[in-house]
């Protein structure tokens, strides 16, 4: 009979334990993967998973539009870009 | 005038602390820590069909901070070839702050809130998971007050501040 390595027995009992669908048999592997197919057709035909991917880069987009027209400074520093403080100098 | 002066360094910035704000989100919480994936809540991660759909969307959401991160290079370099621009550090990162807290702040309330696909620490429960969610949005205003405060500063045209020492002419 032969040896089975340490790590891959350790591997197959991790799997038996906790994942079946860990279980490095054709079989299985082919029902997982028939799982995810239909989970992912299912999560994209769901408005908001594809909203909670996209939407905040939109808003994000939007506000940096808005943001691009707006002033950081106090009226102060204004008066002195005109300026009006070489005057003083 | 001054604020055009400002305008190209701190928009560049602020478009690159969104893509860096979703790319420490992706990294540190979807792959090195595992508290939360896309979808976690919808699908939870315990079983490998669901971890391997939670991956597909987090690899759109890694794909569209990509695309931002680009946009931000991309208006850094233009920022760069305009004259006359405002060429400072803490302008700099004080828009990164703030890119980064609003990229926290606007993710947290959609996702976290309204739509509810995932939560900053899914496997927390209740009160906790809320408490959670509510300390990521807090950084988001944390990192936009931040920002505000450098970019401020920054932008003062008083004597030895960058406005007046890092003018690219």
């Amino acid at each position: 009979m032969p040896m089975i390595p340490k790590s891959a027995s350790l591997y197959i009992t991790f799997a038996i334990a906790f994942e079946k669908e860990l279980l490095a048999c054709p079989i299985c592997h082919t029902d997982t993967a028939k799982i995810v197919r239909a989970g992912l057709a299912e999560s994209f035909s769901h408005w908001p998973s594809i909203l909670a991917a996209v939407s905040p880069f939109i808003i994000l987009g939007l506000i940096v539009f808005m943001m691009d027209n707006l002033t950081f400074q106090s009226p102060r520093s204004s008066k002195c870009s005109s300026g009006e403080r070489n005057h003083g100098r | 005038m001054v604020d055009e002066a400002v305008k190209p360094l701190r928009k560049a910035g602020i478009v690159l602390g969104i893509g860096m704000g979703g790319f420490v989100d992706g990294i540190l919480f979807h792959q090195i820590f595992q508290i939360h994936s896309m979808l976690s809540n919808r699908y939870f991660p315990d079983t490998l069909a669901n971890i391997e759909i939670n991956m597909v969307w987090d690899g759109l959401f890694h794909a569209f901070t990509w695309i931002t991160t680009a946009i931000g290079i991309s208006l850094l370099w233009k920022a760069a070839k305009v004259r006359g621009v405002v060429w400072s550090k803490e302008l700099l990162l004080g828009s990164m702050a703030m890119g980064w807290g609003l990229f926290n702040l606007v993710e947290g309330i959609i996702d976290h809130h309204i739509l509810q696909v995932h939560h900053v620490v899914q496997r927390a429960e209740g009160q906790t998971q809320l408490m959670w969610d509510l300390v990521f949005d807090a950084s988001g205003i944390g990192l936009i007050a931040l920002g505000f405060y450098l970019i401020k500063r920054a932008s003062q045209p008083e004597i030895g501040n960058p406005i007046s020492s890092a003018v690219r002419s």
